[in-house]
């Protein structure tokens, strides 16, 4: 394989009459597919310069046109790269079919420009942006670049798969002697990806291969891709230095960790004036280090407003505390900093932590790589207990994790040689819980009503968050939207928002409602479904399998108990009550029951989910339960006149 | 259009209570000791309230150069957590070619303490191609004001406009100056309750002031367009005093001559590519000029890559776009037109003035507000878009019909290419054009607790516009998805078979063959249970409808993309031995009309044929607006269909 060492292109030579035939196999294989992508390659090349690692990477892809609709569709092309990257040697054009041969159409104009995210304020990506020409069926478009890495710790995994079908794609890794590199392969388990190491002189290749690969189709509430989209991840794990001494780069977590506290070694290192009058002020007369805590934590969560800078360094180094508190905004890393001088200024054993959120789902001890976090906050000691405070939450409770963080693994920092891997608890179904009780009669065109929901852990930790930043018009919507049932003609009147416990997020909803047309008066008979909100939690929708390859992400476990209380008129008696039911697996319970005291009848229900990431292998579970709650919510009751 | 007057009464009427006039020599100015503003007592409730909105549009004269000016001044008043997030970023746009001379911002807290934005903290960022400075004000909180002011300089353009009102924040003052040299002579219009002064000769400039008081915000309302509502004003360059003064330049006349000129020019290195492409096409044996038309949009829109944002510094050259198969709108238009010159057919550009924005003014020719152009075809008196892909004549995209637009009509004086420009209505189709239908018959499985339907959605004109790109650019397994999601809104049901799509081609908008979607879906999602009692929920075979049972004030009048029909037929096959106990919830009967003529309606009723129910629906918006004095009873047809979804039909067993 010379193209290793001679680092010239390599793009397979087809004859258009080839490419016509290879096409015709391509559109049975995926019919109704406007394009493939026939190739996509990477082949980095590590090297040592100035004694330390460097990344050469050059990336190639081929997109055949299958379709003469794929002009229109996939001519757009993008690169992004930030300021760790520097984008060289550019080259892309499209090969179009002209009788037997191609016609090569150059792409002669590309535009440098900011890639802009939702998330963060300013940072220093960009993209080069530009449209391949003539993307006829039979027709290939190709591009390809050279990337250099300035930090070769920033080495990002490569994807087996792409937005369109990839007929063949490779990744392959040349390093020296001397050298030794790591990989993981991930979301393989039909082993799609072929392995080979080789030694040519004295670089050591290892070559990544698959082919016929497919996207799996995306859900809004699926994890993102890297949870099971089949890639590979690699890293330097040392290298040989001028002296020929071994040098660690990013073997274990202790390499990353060193090379994480780096970013930390100038943060908060002199007494700041702001941070001691704060911390003071904040913890004026409370005794308890946990009060103290508490106490910094709300006020940092309330004061400082989530606005990202990313330039460069600044994405991994957190801002001095004190700065952060005059300007009243900082990321994640600006608020654990601020939460840390302060937590410390209080005589705490307050810590930075990075930490990957629930997107991520790699585990350090696996992973041991900068890719691994996406986070930081600060972790408090309390006698036994770790206490994790995420800034960027202004709602969380003190004492429990922000819900992005649940069960991960966080790195708290101790000293400088010093850190502990903690995982964060999982919090359990009981503490996210929703009451809500529902008195109703019935009313001459329906039924009226009061309603009360109590929202507790991170159900009331989202209501806060929501209200936040809703005036007056805007949670009025709000509300009517969470205590809606019935029908789409319920009609809120009166209502109430009571922050039953701001500490502990307990938020409670009173309204009074009317549903017009809901239940059904006939001669001397009415009949009412006491099951008001069906659609609730998804319990009445079955995930198609056929379709769904992937997990469904819930945020945390919960608990939802809905008490239905309808008075019985006067003159009216039950002339059909639906039998109570219960259901239970490993996963989901559903109990419902129907009582009768006096003239009223309770309906009850309690649902529990002890699940935050449904997998593939889980969704009989959930579909066994979808089915049996249907059929129980089908049985409505039945009043008769006296 | 009567509601806009009634609207802009309403708005006019509530600010002449607050009125002061404005002078413009006691604007507002960076103050070295900014104090804070009381509380708006009016809008105490929002998140944050613009005390100020301060815009100076300044025309200079600089040795023999002209530069434009603009400056922006604002200050908001934070209320809570929300009016934080809303202004503790800011974004300042910087044009093309011009230069940002001064910008200046800081927040005074709450307390008084001001806290000025350090010059290191801007940052420069581009969003789809607009550049933009941007910062974070620092130390925002409850009760503390944001202030920030900028002045840009760049080259002219003679053309602007400044909207001083919008969703989500209220203005207690919003001020505009406009100021030019005194030999320049602008126009300017208010519009929606926006007031202006005429213009006044202050030492060499000539002054255009603009102001209004307690402006509200306008919320986004269901069927309803706001930005032709919002406060505005437009000007432009009218005269040239230094030259003559009898002439109006800038003119809706001028414009269409020039432009016409840019869309029909063809070079003699485009000749022979654009005839060659016409061969290809091959229009000469079409039976007239319609299919002429149609063959020629056919094949440029499946063949080339028709991008707005296309990379490409001469993307407009009629031989290159052949070749690359790739144009951007302006490259795109060109090709039509010299494609109709060559084929003998007889077009006129069309500037479209949208519904869904400020429309383009007849009296104040802003050039900037163009933006959307169509061809009209005089022999058959309707149009095409040349940059929409999906659509096929005579369909453009809805908002661009029923409003005005500036006709071209080609003219030719000598060998000289001209136009002759004159506003006139872009015609909506009519109504009868645009429906979605509905075909359905159902019956209960043995088992009584299962439906079998046969159901039948058939769209037509507009109706059938939102399906038909789901089957030309889909892949085909993202196709069939969509189509089960469509099938399902009927029943949802994972037993769907027999499933046809028909007339599903992007052509086949031309013609308006019915785009239809047919399955067999047996479900039982529609069948509850009351003890012995079945409980069918017809009405939801229709599908979710959008209601309108608890509404704020209304603002807007009623806007829709298109006017059209509902007509669905629902036969059900009681099964032996039940019978239905409440028919006559099915009747409903709601119209409204304008005169004699019905101008929008809900109407179900019901046909008891021995064991076989025929139920019709028939459901019309006949207008694409109505009024905001015909909200009400727009508002209570809506509902109509929203009330039929909930239908239920309660079957007893025969004695």
């Amino acid at each position: 394989m010379k193209y290793f060492l001679s680092w010239v292109v390599v793009s397979l030579v087809y004859s258009a009459n080839s490419i016509a035939q290879t096409a015709e196999e391509i559109s049975q294989k995926y019919p109704g597919e406007n394009a493939v992508m026939l190739s996509s390659t990477r082949d980095i090349r590590i090297f040592m310069k100035d004694n330390l690692p460097v990344v050469e990477t050059k990336e190639a892809k081929e997109i055949l046109a299958l379709t003469d609709k794929a002009n229109g569709i996939y001519n757009k092309y993008k690169i992004f790269y930030g300021s760790f990257e520097e984008i060289r040697d550019l080259e892309a054009y499209t090969k179009v079919p002209d009788g037997s041969r191609f016609k090569k159409i150059k792409v002669t104009d590309i535009k440098t420009q900011s890639s802009t995210s939702n998330s963060v304020f300013y940072d220093d990506t960009k993209e080069m942006v530009f449209d391949f020409p003539s993307l006829v069926k039979g027709a290939v478009a190709s591009v390809s670049h050279t990337e250099l890495l300035k930090e070769a710790h920033l080495m990002i995994p490569f994807y087996f798969v792409s937005y369109l079908p990839v007929i063949h794609s490779r990744c392959t890794v040349t390093f020296p002697e001397g050298m030794e590199v790591k990989y993981i392969i991930k979301n393989d388990e039909n082993k799609s990806v072929q392995v080979n190491e080789s030694k040519h002189g004295r670089q050591t290749v290892y070559e990544f291969t698959a082919d016929y690969q497919k996207p799996k189709d995306d859900f809004r509430d699926g994890p993102p891709r890297s949870h099971f989209e089949p890639h590979v991840i690699f890293y330097i794990a040392s290298y040989m230095n001028e002296e020929g001494k071994k040098v660690g780069f990013l073997a274990n977590v202790d390499d990353l960790y060193k090379w994480n506290y780096n970013f930390l070694n100038d943060i908060n290192t002199t007494p700041s004036p702001v941070i001691k009058n704060l911390a003071d002020s904040l913890t004026k007369g409370i005794a308890s280090e946990k009060g103290k805590a508490k106490s910094i934590y709300n006020w940092v969560q309330e004061h400082i407003k989530y606005v990202a800078f990313e330039n460069g360094l600044e994405g991994f180094v957190p801002r001095q505390a004190a700065a952060v508190c005059t300007k009243r905004y900082g990321d994640c890393k600006d608020m654990a900093s601020l939460l840390t001088a302060l937590l410390k200024e209080a005589g705490l054993k307050a810590y930075f932590t990075w930490i990957g959120t629930r997107e991520i789902p790699y585990k350090y001890t696996e992973v041991p790589l900068p890719i691994t976090d996406n986070h930081m906050i600060s972790t408090v000691q309390i006698v036994d207990d770790w206490i994790f405070l995420d800034g960027t939450d202004p709602n969380c409770i003190f004492g429990i994790p922000s819900k992005g963080i649940q069960g991960k693994e966080a790195m708290v920092s101790i000293g400088e040689a010093n850190y502990k891997l903690i995982t964060v608890p999982v919090m359990a179904a009981e503490k996210n819980m929703i009451v809500d009780s529902t008195f109703i009669t019935l009313s001459d065109k329906g039924i009226k009503g009061s309603s009360s929901v109590y929202y507790n852990g991170y159900f009331g930790i989202d209501a806060y968050n929501r209200l936040l930043y809703r005036d007056a018009i805007e949670t009025k919507d709000f509300v009517k939207a969470l205590v809606s049932k019935g029908s789409n003609k319920f009609i809120l009147d009166d209502y109430s928002v009571n922050n039953v416990s701001s500490t502990e997020k307990v938020i409670n909803f009173k309204s009074q409602f009317q549903v017009p047309d809901y239940g059904k008066k006939i001669a001397d008979e009415f009949y009412i479904n006491l099951n008001l909100d069906p659609g609730k939690y998804n319990l009445t929708s079955i995930i198609d399998t056929a379709k769904r390859k992937i997990a469904v992400d819930n945020d945390f476990r919960f608990q939802s108990k809905n008490y239905t209380i309808l008075e019985v008129p006067k003159d009216f008696e039950i002339s059909y009550l639906p039998e109570s039911y219960h259901y239970k697996n490993e996963l989901f319970s559903f109990n419902l029951n129907y009582t009768v005291q006096g003239n009223k009848i309770i309906a009850s229900q309690d649902f529990k989910s002890d699940c935050m990431m449904l997998h593939p292998k889980d969704f009989s579970k959930w579909n066994d339960t979808v089915n049996e709650v249907v059929k129980q919510y089908k049985k409505q009751l039945v009043l008769k006149k006296k | 259009m009567k509601c806009t007057l009634i609207l802009n009464f309403i708005l006019l009427f509530s600010s002449i209570i607050y009125a002061q006039s404005f002078n413009y020599k006691q604007k507002v100015a960076w103050s070295q000791t900014p104090v804070l503003h009381a509380a708006s007592k009016q809008f105490a409730t929002s998140s944050a309230v613009g005390i100020l909105d301060d815009r100076t549009v300044e025309y200079k004269v600089e040795g023999k150069e002209i530069f434009l000016y603009n400056t922006t001044h604002r200050i908001y008043k934070i209320n809570d957590s929300k009016g934080i997030e809303m202004f503790n970023k800011i974004y300042v746009p910087v044009y093309k070619g011009g230069s940002i001379l001064e910008l200046k911002a800081r927040t005074i807290l709450a307390n008084g303490k001001v806290i000025d934005l350090p010059d290191d903290k801007i940052k420069e960022t581009e969003e789809d191609g607009r550049k933009f400075k941007i910062f974070a004000m620092e130390g925002v909180e409850k009760g503390a004001e944001i202030e920030y002011i900028y002045t840009t300089k760049r080259e002219p353009t003679f053309f602007g406009s400044e909207i001083f009102q919008n969703g989500s924040t209220p203005y207690e003052n919003v001020q505009f100056t406009l100021s030019v040299p005194k030999h320049l002579k602008f126009d300017a219009k208010a519009f929606n309750g926006f007031k202006l002064s005429g213009d006044s000769l202050i030492d060499d400039q000539r002054i255009i002031v603009g102001h209004d008081e307690n402006v509200p915000d306008i919320d986004n309302e269901k069927y309803a367009e706001r930005d032709p509502y919002l406060k505005r004003v437009e000007y432009k360059l009218s005269y040239n005093l230094s030259g003559s003064e009898d002439t109006r330049i800038y003119t809706w006349k001028e414009f269409g001559k020039r432009i016409y000129g840019v869309y029909t020019a063809i070079t003699t290195k485009e000749e022979k590519p654009v005839a060659n492409l016409l061969e290809t096409i091959n229009v000469e044996g079409l039976k007239n000029e319609e299919a002429k038309i149609e063959a020629i949009e056919d094949y440029i829109k499946s063949n080339i890559n028709i991008d707005k944002n296309l990379i490409g510094e001469d993307a407009g050259a009629l031989d290159k776009i052949i070749k690359r198969k790739s144009a951007d709108n302006e490259g795109i238009i060109r090709l039509f037109t010299n494609l109709f010159e060559k084929a003998g057919i007889n077009y006129q550009i069309v500037f479209v003035g949208r519904r869904d924005e400020a429309p383009l003014d007849e009296d104040i020719e802003n050039w900037n507000r163009v933006d959307e152009t169509a061809f009209y075809f005089p022999g058959t008196k309707k149009y095409l878009s040349p940059s929409s892909i999906e659509y096929r004549y005579p369909y453009i995209p809805a908002y661009w019909a029923g409003g005005k637009g500036l006709f071209l009509k080609g003219t030719t004086i000598g060998t000289f290419k001209s136009a002759i420009s004159s506003f006139g209505v872009i015609e909506m189709l009519p109504y009868q054009n645009h429906a979605h239908d509905m075909e359905v018959s159902v019956k209960f499985a043995k088992n009584m607790d299962t439906l079998l339907l046969h159901s039948s959605q058939i769209l037509t004109g507009y109706g059938a516009v939102g399906y038909r790109p789901i089957y030309a650019f889909l892949p085909k397994d993202k196709q069939d998805e969509a189509t089960l999601e469509i099938i399902k809104s009927v029943a949802k049901s994972n037993d769907i078979k027999n499933i046809k799509v028909e007339n599903a081609k992007l052509t086949d908008q031309s013609d308006n063959k019915p785009f239809i979607i047919s399955a067999d879906i047996k479900s039982s999602e529609l069948v509850e249970r009351a003890g012995d009692k079945i409980l069918f929920k017809i009405g939801e075979i229709i599908g979710p409808q959008e209601q309108m049972y608890q509404e704020k004030p209304r603002q807007l009048p009623v806007e829709m993309p298109y006017p059209h029909t509902l007509k669905r037929k629902i036969t059900f096959e009681i099964p032996v031995g039940y019978k239905v106990k409440n028919l006559n919830d099915i009747n409903i009967s709601l119209e409204h009309k304008e005169g004699e003529e019905i101008t929008m309606s809900f109407v179900s009723s019901y046909n008891l044929n021995g064991k076989t129910l025929i139920i019709d629906i028939n459901e019309s918006y006949k207008k694409f607006h109505y009024p905001l004095d015909e909200f009400e009873e727009f508002k209570k047809i809506i509902n109509a269909s929203a009330d039929f979804n909930k239908v239920t039909l309660v079957l007893e067993k025969e004695k």
